[in-house]
C-alpha cells in the first residue's frame, strides 16, 4: 500500500512538462540508438553522459533511463525489417522476425515486438515497483559478507554465460580485476600501481573503458564489413486477433523469465532473450516453427529483453549493484549527482528514485506510440550509410570520455580498450566479464576486506550468514553445472571432418 | 586469410603469454605493499597478489590447453580477417584524439571527420568536406555553447 502512495507521488513529479519531456527525448534516443548499428544501450547512455552535467538530475536519469529501455524497442525494428539487430538483445528476434518480413508479414511481427515489449516493460515496472523497496529493506541489513555473495555470484553468471570458453571467460574477468588496482587501495587510500603517474592515482575510469570496449571497439569491427541495408516492406502493421490471442501466454511467461533474470547481476538483455526464446521453443507445440517465421519467436525474446530492463533497476537502486553494464553507466551517473545507490536510496531520495519509476510507465507508453506508427521512419534511419555514421560515433567516443574528468587520459584509456575490445573479439575472449569485474571489483575487494576486518581475518564468519553461503554456493552450482554441460556438450558434438 | 586449428592454437599461446607476462609484472609490483596488516587482516597488497598468482595460473592452464588441444577442436566457424581498415581507424582515431591536445576540438573534429567517411567508403570529396564542417561546427556548438560542455580548444 505505502508503494502504491509513493508510486503516486512519483507520478505527480513525472508528469511535469519538464520531466515528460526529458521522458520523450529519451525515447526518441533510445529508439535511435536501437535502431542504428554499432551502438547499443552501453555505448549510448556513455556517450551521452556529458549532458548529465547540464541537466538536473531527476531529468537526466529520467533521461538515461528512457535510452536503456528505449533502445530495447528499436532494435527490434531493424533485426524484423533488415536482418540487422540494432542491439545484442535483438540478435534472436531477426531469427523468425526477418523471416516474416520476408514472407509479408513484418507488420504483425513489429506490432507484436511492439506489444510484448510495452506488456513486458510495465508488468516489469509493477515488479519493479512493489519489490524494489522491499529488497532496499532487507538490504539494509546486508552487510560485507552478503556483498560478496552477490559479486561472486554475478560474476560466475557472467564467467560461465559467455564465451565460447570458460577458461577464456576467466581470464577475461581477471584482467578486469588487473584494471581496478591501479589508483588509490579501495581500503586504506594508498596508492597502487600508479608507476609514479599523477594520471593513474585516479584510476581507470569504468565509464571510458566501457566506452571503448562497446563503441570503438564496434566501430573497428564493423569496418572490416561492408554492410547493405535492403529492407522489407511494413504491410499491415496490426496482428490479427488469432496471431494476438496466440502470443498471450508466450508474452506473460517470457515476461517471468525476463523479470527474474533481471533480479541477477550478470543477467544482460541478450542473456534473457536467448533463454526466453529457448524455454518458448520447448514449451511450443510446433517446435519447429521456430527459426522459420514463428510469432512466438519474436514475442519470447522482445518481451523477455523489455522485463529484464525493468527488473535490472533492482538489484541498481536496491543494491547499489549494476546488473549490466549500461546499468553501470547509469550508477556513474547516480554517482555524479551524489546520488549512492543501494538500500539508503530509497530512505534519503525517496522522491528521486519513484519518480524515476513513474516516468519508466510513461516512456513505456511514448515507445509503444513512437515504435508502431513511425516504423517506417526508423527503419530508413537504419539505412544511413555506416561512413557518415561511424566517424560521428568517435567523435562522440571523445567528447563522452574527455567530459568525465576534463582529461586527455580517459580519452586514451578508451582508445586504449577499444583496440583491446577490437582484438578480444578476434580471440574468441569475452568482454562482458572483464567489463563486469571492471565496475564490481572495488565492490568485491572491499567486501572481502570489511569482511576480514569484522571477523579478524577470518572466513569463518561467513558461516553465521545464510544468505551469502546461498549466494555463494548458488555461483559454485551454476560454475559446475556450466562446466559440465559444455563438457556434455563437446563430448556429444560430432568431429569435424 | 581462413582461420584454422594451428592460428586457433597460436593465438591462444599469444594470449596465454601476455596474461603470463601481466601477471608475473602484477607480482612484481605488489613488493612495496603489505599483504597482511595487524589488527586489520589483508593489506593493500594482497587483492593484487590474488590477482596476479590468479592470471599466471590461468595462463599456465591456457597455454596448457593450446599444446595438448585436439585437432577436431571446433573450428566450423570460418571468417576472413581484414586487419587493414580496422588498422588504419585505430591509427586516425589516435591521431584525432592527439590533434585535439593541439588545434582544439572543431579543427581536428573537421579534418578528422573528412577523413574518416573516407577511409569508411565515401567516394565524394564534396560530400565528405561539407559533413566534416557541419558535422564539425555542429557539435561545438551543441556541447559547448548550449550544453556548457568543456572541450579542448587551440590555444593560438
Amino acid at each position: 500500500m505505502e508503494s502504491l502512495n509513493l508510486l503516486a507521488n512519483g507520478f505527480i513529479k513525472a508528469i511535469s512538462l519538464e520531466n515528460i519531456s526529458y521522458c520523450f527525448i529519451g525515447s526518441v534516443l533510445g529508439t535511435l540508438v536501437g535502431v542504428l548499428p554499432g551502438i547499443g544501450p552501453t555505448a549510448g547512455i556513455a556517450l551521452l553522459l556529458p549532458l548529465v552535467t547540464t541537466l538536473p538530475p531527476t531529468g537526466s536519469i529520467i533521461m538515461l533511463a528512457a535510452i536503456y529501455y528505449g533502445s530495447m524497442y528499436g532494435g527490434s525494428t531493424t533485426a524484423i525489417l533488415v536482418n540487422m539487430p540494432g542491439e545484442a538483445a535483438s540478435v534472436i528476434t531477426a531469427m523468425d522476425g526477418y523471416q516474416l518480413a520476408r514472407q509479408g508479414r513484418a507488420g504483425s511481427a513489429l506490432a507484436i515486438a511492439a506489444i510484448g515489449s510495452f506488456v513486458a516493460g510495465t508488468l516489469g515496472l509493477l515488479g519493479l515497483s512493489f519489490s524494489a523497496s522491499i529488497l532496499a529493506e532487507l538490504a539494509l541489513t546486508f552487510g560485507p559478507p552478503e556483498y560478496l555473495g552477490l559479486v561472486i555470484l554475478a560474476l560466475t553468471v557472467v564467467v560461465s554465460l559467455f564465451g565460447k570458453s570458460i577458461l577464456k571467460g576467466m581470464i577475461a574477468a581477471f584482467l578486469g580485476f588487473l584494471f581496478t588496482i591501479p589508483g588509490l587501495d579501495p581500503l586504506f587510500g594508498i596508492p597502487r600501481f600508479t608507476f609514479g603517474s599523477s594520471a593513474l592515482y585516479g584510476g581507470i575510469d569504468y565509464i571510458s573503458a566501457i566506452v571503448g570496449l562497446f563503441a570503438i571497439a564496434e566501430v573497428l569491427r564493423s569496418a572490416e564489413q561492408s554492410l547493405v541495408v535492403i529492407f522489407e516492406k511494413v504491410g499491415r502493421l496490426l496482428p490479427s486477433k488469432y496471431e494476438l490471442l496466440a502470443c498471450v501466454r508466450t508474452i506473460l511467461r517470457s515476461t517471468v523469465v525476463g523479470f527474474f533474470l533481471g533480479l541477477i547481476p550478470g543477467c544482460t538483455p541478450a542473456v534473457a532473450s536467448f533463454i526466453a526464446y529457448d524455454v518458448e521453443k520447448r514449451a511450443s507445440k510446433q517446435p519447429e516453427k521456430f527459426g522459420c517465421g514463428a510469432l512466438e519467436g519474436v514475442a519470447a525474446p522482445e518481451s523477455a529483453n523489455n522485463a529484464i530492463t525493468s527488473a535490472g533497476f533492482i538489484p541498481l537502486f536496491s543494491l547499489g549493484i549494476p546488473p549490466t553494464p549500461a546499468l553501470a553507466v547509469l550508477l556513474g551517473a547516480l554517482m555524479i549527482y551524489g546520488l549512492q545507490p543501494g538500500p539508503l536510496l530509497f530512505q534519503l531520495h525517496s522522491d528521486f528514485v519513484w519518480a524515476v519509476i513513474a516516468s519508466m510507465y510513461i516512456g513505456n507508453v511514448m515507445l509503444l506510440i513512437l515504435n508502431l506508427p513511425l516504423v517506417g521512419l526508423w527503419a530508413r534511419i537504419a539505412t544511413i550509410p555506416y561512413r557518415i555514421l561511424a566517424p560521428a560515433i568517435l567523435v562522440l567516443c571523445f567528447i563522452g570520455t574527455y567530459s568525465i574528468r576534463n582529461r586527455m587520459f580517459d580519452v586514451w584509456v578508451a582508445m586504449s580498450f577499444g583496440v583491446m575490445g577490437y582484438l578480444m573479439g578476434k580471440v574468441d575472449i569475452p568482454i562482458f566479464p572483464l567489463v563486469m569485474t571492471l565496475i564490481l571489483g572495488d565492490m568485491l575487494e572491499k567486501s572481502v576486506g570489511q569482511m576480514l576486518a569484522i571477523s579478524r581475518g577470518s572466513f569463518s564468519i561467513l558461516l553465521g550468514r545464510p544468505i551469502a553461503l546461498a549466494l555463494i554456493g548458488a555461483a559454485i552450482i551454476l560454475m559446475i553445472y556450466s562446466i559440465y554441460s559444455r563438457r556434455r556438450t563437446k563430448l556429444i558434438k560430432k568431429p569435424i571432418i | 586469410m581462413v582461420r584454422r586449428h594451428y592460428d586457433i592454437m597460436k593465438s591462444d599461446m599469444i594470449i596465454g603469454t601476455i596474461v603470463l607476462v601481466l601477471g608475473i609484472i602484477t607480482l612484481l609490483n605488489i613488493r612495496d605493499l603489505a599483504i597482511i596488516q595487524e589488527g586489520k587482516g589483508f593489506g593493500p597488497g594482497a587483492f593484487p597478489l590474488v590477482i596476479g598468482i590468479s592470471l599466471v595460473l590461468l595462463a599456465v592452464l591456457l597455454l596448457i590447453k593450446s599444446l595438448f588441444s585436439r585437432s577436431n577442436t571446433d573450428v566450423s566457424k570460418e571468417y576472413t580477417v581484414k586487419p587493414i581498415k580496422p588498422l588504419v581507424i585505430m591509427v586516425a582515431t589516435a591521431g584525432y584524439f592527439g590533434l585535439t591536445g593541439v588545434f582544439g576540438f572543431l579543427i581536428s573534429t573537421i579534418i578528422f571527420v573528412f577523413f574518416a567517411t573516407r577511409i569508411f567508403g565515401e567516394k565524394k570529396y564534396l560530400i565528405s568536406f561539407v559533413y566534416a564542417i557541419i558535422f564539425g561546427f555542429l557539435t561545438y556548438f551543441i556541447f559547448t555553447e548550449w550544453l556548457k560542455v568543456v572541450l579542448p580548444k587551440w590555444d593560438w
